[in-house]
C-alpha cells in the first residue's frame, strides 16, 4: 500500500508560540512513561567533530512535518520492550605469559568455538599447530583437538568481521566437555580468548526492566543462570557500564539469595557522542556437576539528557487544510532541533477506537517556552472519526539522537 | 462535459507519459566508491537495468556505511544522492532496491523523515523498497565479532577498529534502536512506504554442488563456524527472523529463483538464479 506523506511547506509555521493556559491539559503520565522531573542544559551538538572516527551530524535549521495513514489493524506497543537473550559465551583477556603457562577455559557442553584475538597482530599470531590443549586427560594440537579451524579472512568472507590475525578453533565433539587447558608457548603481547558452547544447555539472562531512561534514572538489571526449564544459582557476577563514548564505571552486583544476582545502574554523566549505553554483565556458576560456568552477557538500552520536556498542555484545533493540528507545549533547558511524532486513534469503521494516523513534526527550538504543532494531513485522517485520542507520543532531540520524553497516552478529544 | 473529460483524459495520459521511473541501488556494509563493480558486480546492475524504460535512470549509490545509520556519511550521504538522482533525472516514481545493512540506513530515513528537510521529498516519489536480505533485527555475527571490544577501554589496548556499522548491526542495539526510532518492525507505526524484504533461507556449500558457485564459493569452513551462533533458517549472515522483521515479506528465496535455489548473503547481491529478472520485472509492474 502507498501511504501519502505530504511535505507541508517547509515555510509552515511549526513552531509556535507558547501553549496558554486555558488549553487542554494533557492525560497524567502512567507507569512505563518516560518524563523529564527537572531538566539539564546539554552541551550544543557539534555539526562535524575532529575526530574522524567520531559520529558526524548534519543539523537541520528548516521545520518539517510529515503525516501519513495507519493499515487498518496496525496493533501497536506504545512502551518499549527491554531486549535480552539467553547467552552461551564469554570473553577473557590473558597475557603472553599466562597463555605460555596454560590458561583454564570452563566448557559445560562438547563442540565449543575457541577464539584468540591478539593485540600484537604480527607478533602474536597463531597456528592451530601451535596451540596445545588438554582436555579429558589428552593434550592434542589445536589442529587434533578441532573439527574445523579458521582464520580472520575465512571468517571475513562470510561477513563475520573478527580481528585480524584472529584463530577460531571448533573442538571436536566426541572430545566431550570439561574444563580445557589453553597453552601457546609461542605467545606474544595480550590476547581475548572468546568462547563460545552452541550446544550448552545452560544459559545466562540479563534482563533489564526497561530500555530507554533519563540520564540519573536507574536501571535494574537481574542475572540469572538456567539450564533449560530450571533455574541454577550463580556464584558471582560483575561487570560495568559503558557509555557510547567507551567511559566505564564499575558496578556492584547484589546476590538477591537463591543465587541470583541483580544491579542497579545510573548513568550520571551525559555522553560525549550519540549511541547506545550497555551495561555487560560477567557471571559464574556451576552446573550441578562441580564444572563451572562462565557466561557473559551485555544489555543495551538509550540514555537521554533532560534536556527538554513537554509542557502538559496541548491544544486541538481544525487546520486549515481540514486536517487536524494539535499543538503541543515544549520547555526546552537548552537550543536544539526537537521533534515530537504521536499516533492518533480514533473510531474506525466498525466503531471502535484503532490507530489510524502517524504524525511527526521538527523545528529549532530555543531556550525557554515554545510549541510544536504536530499536523495530521486530511489524507492521513481517512479512516478514522472522532472521538480520538494521541498515543505513543515522544519528543526526540535529534541531534542528540535520544528520546527525552514518551507518553502512551498523551490525549483524548472529542472534537478538534 | 465531453470536452472537459476528454481534457482530463489527455492530462492523465500526459502524466503517464512523463512519469518518470528511476532505480536506485543500496548498498551494505562499508564505504564503497565503485558499489557498481565491487559491490552489486556489473551483471546484477545490467540485469536490473533491463526493468526501466530509460536506462538512464539508474543510479548505484556509493556511500560510507561504516558508520552508524543516522550519520552524516551514511544516511545523510544516502539522501544527498537520491536527491541529485530524483532532480537530475526528473524521477517521480523511485524504486529503491538496499542490501544487507543498507536496508537499515534507507529505514532510518522513512523513519525520520523530519530529521532532514530533503528526507519528505524522497519519501514522497518512493513507490517502493525492495530490501534484499535486510538485517532489521541485527545479527548475532555482529554480537559476536564486536562484544569483545569491551576490553579496549576497559584494559587499553585494541582488539582493531570495528565499524559502527557492525556494532549497530548487533541484536541489542537493532532491538532499542527498533524500539526508540525506526518504524516498521512489529508493534510499531507503520513505514510510509511499502518496504518488501527478500529472504535467503539457506547455503549451499557443498564443493560438488553448482549452486556454491554463483557469486564466488563461500568456504565452507567460514559457515561451518558461523552457523554455530544462527538459526536453522538464515542465508549465512542474517537469520531469516531478522530479514523479515520490519515492513513485509515479499519472496523468500526457494519460491522465486530458478531451480528453487536459496541465495546466501552473498549471492543476493549478485545475478543469481534469477534474481536480478525477478528485480527487473518488479520494476516493470
Amino acid at each position: 500500500m502507498k501511504k501519502q506523506i505530504l511535505l507541508a511547506s517547509l515555510l509552515a509555521l511549526l513552531v509556535a508560540g507558547p501553549v496558554r493556559a486555558d488549553d487542554r491539559a494533557m492525560l497524567p503520565a502512567t507507569a512505563g512513561d518516560l518524563v523529564p522531573t527537572h531538566l539539564l542544559a546539554s552541551e550544543p551538538a557539534a555539526a562535524g567533530r575532529l575526530d574522524a572516527r567520531a559520529p558526524r551530524m548534519r543539523i537541520e535549521r528548516r521545520p518539517v512535518h510529515v503525516s501519513w495513514a495507519l493499515p487498518a489493524g496496525s496493533a501497536l506497543q506504545p512502551v518499549p520492550q527491554p531486549f535480552a537473550r539467553p547467552s552461551r559465551e564469554y570473553w577473557t583477556d590473558v597475557s603472553a605469559t599466562e597463555l605460555q603457562r596454560g590458561v583454564e577455559l570452563p566448557l559445560t557442553a562438547p563442540g565449543a568455538v575457541i577464539r584468540l584475538s591478539p593485540s600484537d597482530v604480527r607478533g602474536g599470531r597463531l597456528q592451530a599447530d601451535g596451540v596445545q590443549l588438554r582436555i579429558g586427560g589428552h593434550t592434542l594440537s589445536g589442529t587434533r583437538a578441532s573439527r574445523t579451524v579458521a582464520g580472520a579472512r575465512t571468517l571475513a568472507a562470510t561477513g563475520m568481521t573478527v580481528p585480524e590475525a584472529s584463530l577460531v578453533m571448533q573442538l571436536r565433539p566426541e572430545l566431550g566437555a570439561g574444563p580445557v587447558r589453553l597453552q601457546a608457548a609461542g605467545a606474544s603481547g595480550r590476547y581475548v580468548v572468546h568462547v563460545f558452547e552452541p550446544r550448552s544447555a545452560l544459559t545466562v539472562t540479563a534482563l533489564a526492566d526497561r530500555d530507554d531512561l533519563l540520564l540519573g534514572q536507574r536501571l535494574h538489571v537481574e542475572v540469572s543462570l538456567r539450564e533449560g526449564d530450571r533455574t541454577r544459582p550463580l556464584q558471582a557476577a560483575g561487570g560495568f557500564l559503558r557509555s557510547p563514548d567507551g567511559t566505564t564505571t564499575v558496578l556492584d552486583y547484589r546476590d538477591d539469595g537463591a543465587g541470583h544476582f541483580s544491579v542497579d545502574a545510573v548513568p550520571l554523566h551525559a555522553s560525549g557522542v550519540p549511541g547506545l549505553w550497555e551495561l555487560h554483565s560477567f557471571t559464574v556458576g556451576d552446573d550441578g556437576q562441580g564444572h563451572a560456568v562462565r557466561r557473559d552477557t551485555t544489555s543495551v538500552f538509550a540514555v537521554a539528557v533532560p534536556d527538554a520536556r513537554l509542557s502538559g498542555l496541548a491544544s486541538t484545533r481544525r487546520a486549515a487544510d481540514r486536517g487536524i493540528d494539535i499543538t503541543l507545549g515544549l520547555i526546552a533547558a537548552s537550543g536544539s532541533r526537537f521533534a515530537v511524532s504521536g499516533v492518533l486513534y480514533g473510531r474506525g469503521g466498525d466503531g471502535h477506537l484503532v490507530a489510524g494516523a502517524y504524525a511527526q513534526s521538527a523545528a529549532w527550538v530555543a531556550p525557554g517556552d515554545g510549541a510544536l504543532v504536530l499536523h495530521f494531513d486530511p489524507a492521513s485522517l481517512a479512516g478514522i472519526s472522532a472521538p480520538y485520542e494521541l498515543r505513543d507520543l515522544r519528543l526526540q532531540d535529534q541531534p542528540a539522537v535520544s528520546t527525552v520524553e514518551r507518553r502512551a497516552l498523551a490525549l483524548r478529544f472529542a472534537q478538534p | 462535459m465531453q470536452r472537459m473529460m476528454l481534457m482530463g483524459m489527455l492530462a492523465a495520459a500526459s502524466a503517464t507519459v512523463h512519469a518518470a521511473t528511476g532505480v536506485a541501488l543500496v548498498h551494505g556494509t562499508g564505504k564503497q566508491t565503485n558499489a557498481y563493480g565491487d559491490y552489486w558486480q556489473a551483471d546484477m546492475v545490467e540485469g536490473i537495468r533491463n526493468g526501466l524504460a530509460d536506462r538512464n535512470n539508474l543510479l548505484v549509490v556509493n556511500c560510507d556505511f561504516e558508520q552508524y545509520m543516522w550519520d552524516d556519511r551514511a544516511a545523510g550521504c544516502l539522501a544527498g544522492q537520491l536527491t541529485n538522482f530524483i532532480q537530475n533525472r526528473n524521477i517521480d516514481r523511485l524504486i529503491v532496491i538496499t542490501h544487507s545493512n543498507g536496508g537499515n540506513v534507507m529505514r532510518w530515513i522513512l523513519s525520520n523523515p523530519t530529521w532532514d528537510a530533503r528526507y519528505p521529498e524522497i519519501i514522497r516519489r518512493i513507490v517502493k523498497v525492495d530490501a534484499i536480505a535486510p538485517s532489521s533485527a541485527g545479527t548475532p555475527l555482529a554480537d559476536a565479532a564486536i562484544a569483545g571490544n569491551v576490553f579496549e577501554t576497559s584494559l587499553g589496548w585494541l582488539l582493531g577498529y570495528k565499524s559502527d556499522a557492525v556494532r549497530q548491526q548487533q541484536l541489542g542495539w537493532m532491538a532499542t534502536y527498533n524500539q526508540q526510532y525506526l518504524l516498521g518492525t512489529g508493534g510499531r507505526p507503520a513505514l510510509p512506504v511499502a518496504f518488501r524484504d527478500v529472504v535467503g533461507s539457506d547455503v549451499v556449500s557443498a564443493i560438488w554442488s553448482s549452486q556454491a558457485y554463483c557469486g564466488g564459493y563461500t568456504q565452507s569452513v567460514g559457515l561451518e563456524i558461523t552457523q554455530n551462533w544462527l538459526s536453522s533458517c538464515s542465508d549465512g549472515f542474517i537469520e531469516c527472523s531478522s530479514a523479515q522483521a520490519a515492513g513485509t515479506l515479499w519472496f523468500k528465496d526457494r519460491s522465486r529463483t530458478s531451480g528453487g535455489a536459496v541465495l546466501n548473503h552473498n549471492q543476493s547481491r549478485r545475478a543469481c538464479f534469477g534474481l536480478s529478472s525477478i528485480l527487473a520485472n518488479d520494476i516493470r509492474e
